[in-house]
C-alpha cells in the first residue's frame, strides 16, 4: 500500500445546518416566533384560559373586557379569550391532519410516479389532475353532511385536495433525480426500487416538501375556518370559523367580536406564508450570497495599497512582451478577489500579459488555477461578489479598467468577443440559431434585418457549416455539440473582434471534434488577424495553436514563455510538471506490466505516488 | 493476460434499439462482441455517439437489449432482472464519468460506501471496517467518512466512486469515461490507481473513453467502436500504435500531443486524411 498522497487529515469545514440560516433571517425569526406563540397557546389553553370556553354564562352576553374576563363576552355569553385559545388547539390540530393526510397520499404516489415513469404516471397524474379540477368546499360540505359533521373526517377529505400539491412537487423532483449517474450507481450496486425510492428518492425531495408543508398548512387553517364560518363541524368544538361567524352576524353592533379570530387567523397563515418563502429561499441558493455590505468591503480592500508586509505577495506576477501601442490585449498586475463571509478570497493574485494581434496566447492551469477568471476579469463579466482591480488594462491600445460598466460592455462583440466551454448551454434553448446571430450584429452593429442575415449566414459558412439555412432555422438542441461550438464561434467572430478569448473551447468536445475546432480557431485568427487567448488545461492544445503560453497555479503567473522554449527548457518545476502530465509519451499498460513484473510493485507505487503528490490537494 | 478459453466476460452479437418516439428507433449497437478476461483491462475507443456507452450500460442491465448475448462466469445474463440482477452486484459494478453527478449530494461518504453493503445484510460495524479499508485503498483519509461530496475536488469524488464500486469486490468494473472530467495531471493519477487497485485486487475492467492516450495508459486489449460497431479489435500497442482502420488512425492523429514539431507534424497528417476522406 503506498503512503496518502494527501493530507492525512481534511482542513475542518464550517457547516451552517438549515436552522440556523433560517434563524439568521429576520423575516424567518419574526414569522417562526408569531407561529410558535400560537403554537404555545394552543398547547397550553387549559392552562391559561381560566374558563370553559363552551360555558354560558348570561351576564357575559357581549361583555366588555373585566372581571377576568380578558377580551369579554361573545353573543352566547361565552369567554372570548378561552375560545380563542381552544380555538387555536383546533385549528392547528386540524391543520396537521391535513398536512399528514395530504403527505401521506401525495409524496409517495408523486415520488413513485416520477421515478417509474410510464403508464404509472400517467394514471396517477389523470387523477391528480381530476382532483385538482372538482370544486373541493362542494365535496368538502357533501363529505360533512355525510359524515356526521366528523372533524378529523373534514380534515383528511380537505388532505386529499391538497395531496396534489405535494403530488406535483415530488413528482418533478424524482424525475429530475431519477437521472442522475447516482440513481444508475445504487440500481447497478444491488438496490431494489423500494429501496431507492425510500433512500435516494426522499432525501431528494425532502428540502421542497418542507416549504409546501407550510404552505399546505396555510390554506388548510383558512378553508378549516371558512367551513368553520358556515356552521360546518360540531358546534361543541370553539373554533375562529364559528367565532368569525358569531362576529360577522354582529358586524354592526358589536364589530370587535369579529377583531380578535380575524387578527389571530391572520397572524397564523401570514406566519406560516412568510415562514415558508424564507425556507424555499434559503433551500434555491445552496451558497450563501454575499451582502452589498460585505462586497462593498471587498472591494475597499481590494483597492487599498499593499501594506508593506503583505508586499511580496501582491506583486505582479508574469511579464510582457510587446511594447503597449502594438498590444490587443494588455494587462497590469490584475487581481480578482471574492467577498466571503470569512473575509476576502483572491483568486487571482497579481497578474500581468500582454497578446499582440495575430497572436496566440495560451493560458494554461489546473482547476483553481484562476485562469478562467482572469479572462473573465479581461471581459468584465466576473460573477456576483467579484471583484477586479488592476494597474491597467488596455484592450486594442486603449486603457479600459477605468471605464464605466457601461462602456465596457460595450467593447464586447465590438472589441472583444468570447468562446466559452459549453457550447450547448450557451445557446438559448428558446431561440432559434438565426435570432441568437442576427440580434447582436443587429444591436451592437447597428446593421439592418436582412444584411445582418447575409452576415450570420456568410459566417456560418466560413465556420465550415455546409447547410447554413437549415443550421439558421433550427433551436440549438436539434444540432450536435461540435456544430453548437461552430455556431459560436461563427457568433464570436462574426463582429469582426480584435480579441477573441476562448475558455476551455473543446474540453466538451471528443478529440476528432477539438481537432476540427482548433483548425477552424486557427484558420480565423490568421484570416483575421485577431489575437486569440486560449485557456485551457491541455498541453496538447497549446503545442497545436498558441505561440506564447502564460502558465498559471493558485491565482499567479509562474511562468511565460514562447511555445517552443516552453516545451523544450520549462524553467518552473510546475511547469514540466504539467507538460509531463500528458500521456504521449508515458509508458503504455504493456510496459508498466512487465516493469512492475521485472521490479515487484515497488518501482510502480513509487512513481504513482510522486504523481499523486501533485494532484488534487487542498481546496 | 487471460486465458481465452472461458473469459469472465462475454458479449456476443448485442444489439441494443432506443425508441426516440412512437414507432421511431435507433439502433445503437449493431450486433457487439467482446471480451474481457478475468484481472484484464480491456478498452472501448470512439467518439461520442458511437455506442461505446451504450454497451457498458446494456452489461449493467441499464440498456434494452434488442438480440445477441451477454455471458459473465458462464452464466447468460442477458436478460437479468429483479433478483437475479441484483445478486450481479456483487460480481459487477460501475465508475461513471461525472464526478459530480455520480454521488448523491444528500448522503455523507460513510452513507454512500455503506449502502452497497447495508444492501446484502451486512452489520454496521463490518460495513464501518470495509469502507475504511477501501478509503485507504483509494488513498483518501479516514476522516473523509463524515463529510459530504461537494467538499471534495473533482479528482477526489471519482476516488469515492472508485471506492464504492469496489466495497463489494466485484469480478468486473465498467468504467465509463472515468477521467474525461478531470485535469491532466489528475487523469494520471487517477489512471495510475485503477492500475494499482487492478493489481491488488485483480478486478477486471471495461474501460470506456474518448482517449486513445487514457486507454494506452491502463488497457491491455483495445477494441474501437465506430457508430454502433467495432471497427478494430487487438492488443493496446498495435491498435495505438499501429491502428488498421483508417477511424483509428483519423482518431489517434486528432488527438494533439503535447511537443509543438510533432504535434505540426500530426496536424499536417490528420488535415491530409481528413481532406482526402
Amino acid at each position: 500500500m503506498t503512503a496518502a498522497p494527501f493530507p492525512t487529515a481534511l482542513a475542518p469545514v464550517k457547516r451552517v445546518s438549515l436552522l440556523r440560516r433560517f434563524l439568521r433571517r429576520p423575516m424567518g425569526v419574526i414569522a417562526l416566533f408569531l407561529f410558535l406563540i400560537v403554537v404555545f397557546l394552543a398547547v397550553f389553553a387549559p392552562l391559561l384560559a381560566k374558563f370553559d370556553p363552551n360555558h354560558v354564562d348570561f351576564n357575559l352576553v357581549y361583555a366588555r373586557p373585566g372581571n377576568g374576563h380578558v377580551l369579554g363576552g361573545d353573543s352566547a355569553g361565552r369567554d372570548l379569550y378561552s375560545r380563542l385559545l381552544y380555538g387555536a388547539k383546533t385549528t392547528l390540530w386540524g391543520a396537521l391532519i391535513t398536512c399528514v393526510a395530504g403527505l401521506v397520499i401525495g409524496v409517495p404516489a408523486g415520488v413513485s410516479a416520477g421515478y417509474f415513469g410510464g403508464t404509472l404516471d400517467r394514471i396517477l397524474t389523470w387523477i391528480s389532475d381530476a382532483l385538482q379540477s372538482v370544486p373541493a368546499m362542494i365535496v368538502l360540505l357533501v363529505v360533512a353532511a355525510g359524515s356526521g359533521q366528523s372533524f378529523p373526517v373534514l380534515m383528511i377529505a380537505l388532505g386529499v385536495f391538497l395531496a396534489p400539491g405535494y403530488y406535483r412537487i415530488s413528482r418533478a423532483r424524482a424525475m429530475s433525480v431519477r437521472r442522475e449517474p447516482y440513481i444508475d450507481a445504487a440500481r447497478v450496486s444491488g438496490m431494489t426500487n423500494a429501496r431507492i425510492l425510500r433512500t435516494h428518492m426522499m432525501r431528494a425531495v425532502y428540502p421542497p416538501l418542507v416549504v409546501q408543508t407550510a404552505l399546505t398548512a396555510g390554506i388548510a387553517i383558512g378553508m378549516q375556518a371558512g367551513l368553520q364560518f358556515l356552521g360546518i363541524g360540531s358546534a361543541s368544538t370553539p373554533s375562529w370559523g364559528q367565532m368569525m361567524n358569531d362576529g360577522f352576524r354582529n358586524i354592526l353592533s358589536y364589530p370587535i367580536l369579529l377583531l380578535w379570530p380575524s387578527i389571530i387567523l391572520g397572524v397564523t397563515v401570514a406566519a406560516l406564508a412568510l415562514m415558508g418563502s424564507t425556507l424555499a429561499d434559503l433551500i434555491s441558493v445552496r451558497a450563501e450570497q454575499p451582502t452589498p455590505r460585505l462586497r462593498a468591503k471587498a472591494r475597499q480592500w481590494m483597492a487599498t495599497p499593499p501594506a508593506a508586509s503583505d508586499l511580496p505577495a501582491r506583486e505582479p506576477s508574469g511579464m510582457h512582451a510587446h511594447q503597449i501601442e502594438n498590444c490587443a490585449l494588455r494587462v497590469d498586475n490584475l487581481r480578482v478577489g471574492y467577498a466571503t463571509k470569512a473575509g476576502l478570497k483572491e483568486v487571482v493574485r497579481g497578474v500581468s500579459l500582454d497578446a499582440a494581434p495575430g497572436e496566440v496566447l495560451g493560458i494554461v492551469g489546473e482547476s483553481g488555477s484562476g485562469k478562467t477568471q482572469t479572462s473573465f476579469a479581461v471581459l468584465d463579466l466576473l460573477p456576483s461578489g467579484g471583484t477586479a482591480v488592476a494597474d491597467g488594462i488596455w484592450i486594442g491600445g486603449k486603457e479600459v479598467s477605468r471605464l464605466s460598466a457601461k462602456d465596457r460592455t460595450a467593447l464586447l462583440g465590438r472589441e472583444i468577443a468570447y468562446v466559452p466551454q459549453e457550447p450547448l448551454s450557451n445557446l438559448d434553448p428558446c431561440y432559434t440559431v438565426e435570432r441568437q446571430l442576427v440580434e447582436p450584429l443587429r444591436r451592437v452593429h447597428g446593421m439592418s434585418k436582412a444584411d445582418a442575415r447575409k452576415r450570420a449566414r456568410e459566417v456560418l459558412v466560413r465556420v465550415g457549416i455546409t447547410d447554413p439555412d437549415r443550421v439558421l432555422r433550427s433551436y440549438p438542441h436539434q444540432i450536435s455539440g461540435g456544430m453548437a461550438q461552430r455556431v459560436l464561434i461563427a457568433g464570436a467572430v462574426s463582429g469582426r473582434p480584435s480579441l477573441l478569448i476562448a475558455d476551455e473551447p473543446t474540453t466538451a468536445l471528443d478529440v476528432t471534434v477539438q481537432a476540427e475546432v482548433l483548425e477552424l480557431l486557427r484558420e480565423l485568427q490568421r484570416e483575421y488577424g485577431m489575437a486569440l487567448m486560449i485557456v485551457t488545461h491541455n498541453f496538447g492544445v497549446v503545442a497545436d495553436i498558441c505561440d506564447r503560453v502564460v502558465v498559471m497555479k493558485d491565482g499567479r503567473i509562474v511562468e511565460t514563455g514562447a511555445v517552443e522554449r516552453i516545451f523544450r527548457s520549462p524553467e518552473d518545476p510546475y511547469t514540466a510538471e504539467l507538460i509531463s502530465a500528458s500521456l504521449d509519451d508515458a509508458d503504455g499498460r504493456h510496459e508498466l506490466d512487465e516493469a512492475w513484473a521485472a521490479n515487484g510493485s515497488s518501482a510502480a507505487e513509487g512513481r504513482s505516488a510522486a504523481h499523486a503528490a501533485g494532484e488534487d490537494g487542498a481546496r | 493476460m487471460s486465458g481465452d478459453t472461458s473469459p469472465l466476460l462475454r458479449v456476443d452479437d448485442l444489439v441494443v434499439d432506443y425508441r426516440l418516439a412512437r414507432g421511431v428507433r435507433f439502433r445503437a449497437l449493431k450486433g457487439v462482441s467482446i471480451t474481457v478476461g478475468a484481472g484484464e483491462c480491456v478498452g472501448l475507443v470512439g467518439e461520442s455517439g458511437s455506442g461505446k456507452s451504450t454497451l457498458g450500460r446494456a452489461l449493467l442491465g441499464l440498456a434494452p437489449v434488442e438480440s445477441g448475448k451477454v455471458t459473465f462466469d458462464g452464466q447468460d445474463i442477458t436478460h437479468a432482472k429483479g433478483t437475479a440482477r441484483r445478486k450481479l452486484a456483487n460480481d459487477i459494478q460501475v465508475v461513471f464519468q461525472d464526478p459530480y453527478g455520480s454521488l448523491d449530494p444528500t448522503m455523507t461518504v460513510e452513507e454512500i460506501l455503506a449502502e452497497p453493503l447495508e444492501v446484502t445484510g451486512t452489520s454496521k460495524k463490518q460495513a464501518r471496517a470495509v469502507v475504511a479499508e477501501m478509503l485507504d485503498r483509494v488513498r483518501l483519509p479516514g476522516d473523509a467518512v463524515h463529510r459530504y461530496p461537494s467538499e471534495f475536488s473533482g479528482g477526489q469524488r471519482q476516488r469515492i466512486a472508485i471506492a464504492r464500486a469496489l466495497v463489494r469486490r466485484p469480478r468486473l468494473i465498467v468504467c465509463d469515461e472515468p477521467v474525461s472530467a478531470l485535469d491532466l495531471t489528475t487523469q494520471a493519477t487517477i489512471l495510475d490507481l485503477f492500475i494499482d487497485l487492478q493489481r491488488e485486487t485483480g478486478v477486471a475492467y471495461l474501460f470506456i473513453s474518448h482517449d486513445l492516450g487514457v486507454v494506452r495508459r491502463v488497457c491491455h486489449r483495445t477494441s474501437v467502436m465506430y457508430q454502433g460497431e467495432i471497427v478494430e479489435s487487438g492488443h493496446t500497442r498495435a491498435v495505438t500504435e499501429e491502428p488498421d482502420h483508417p477511424y483509428t488512425r483519423r482518431l489517434l492523429l486528432a488527438a494533439p500531443v503535447a511537443d509543438p514539431a510533432r504535434q505540426a507534424e500530426r496536424r499536417a497528417a490528420w488535415l491530409g486524411l481528413r481532406d482526402s476522406a
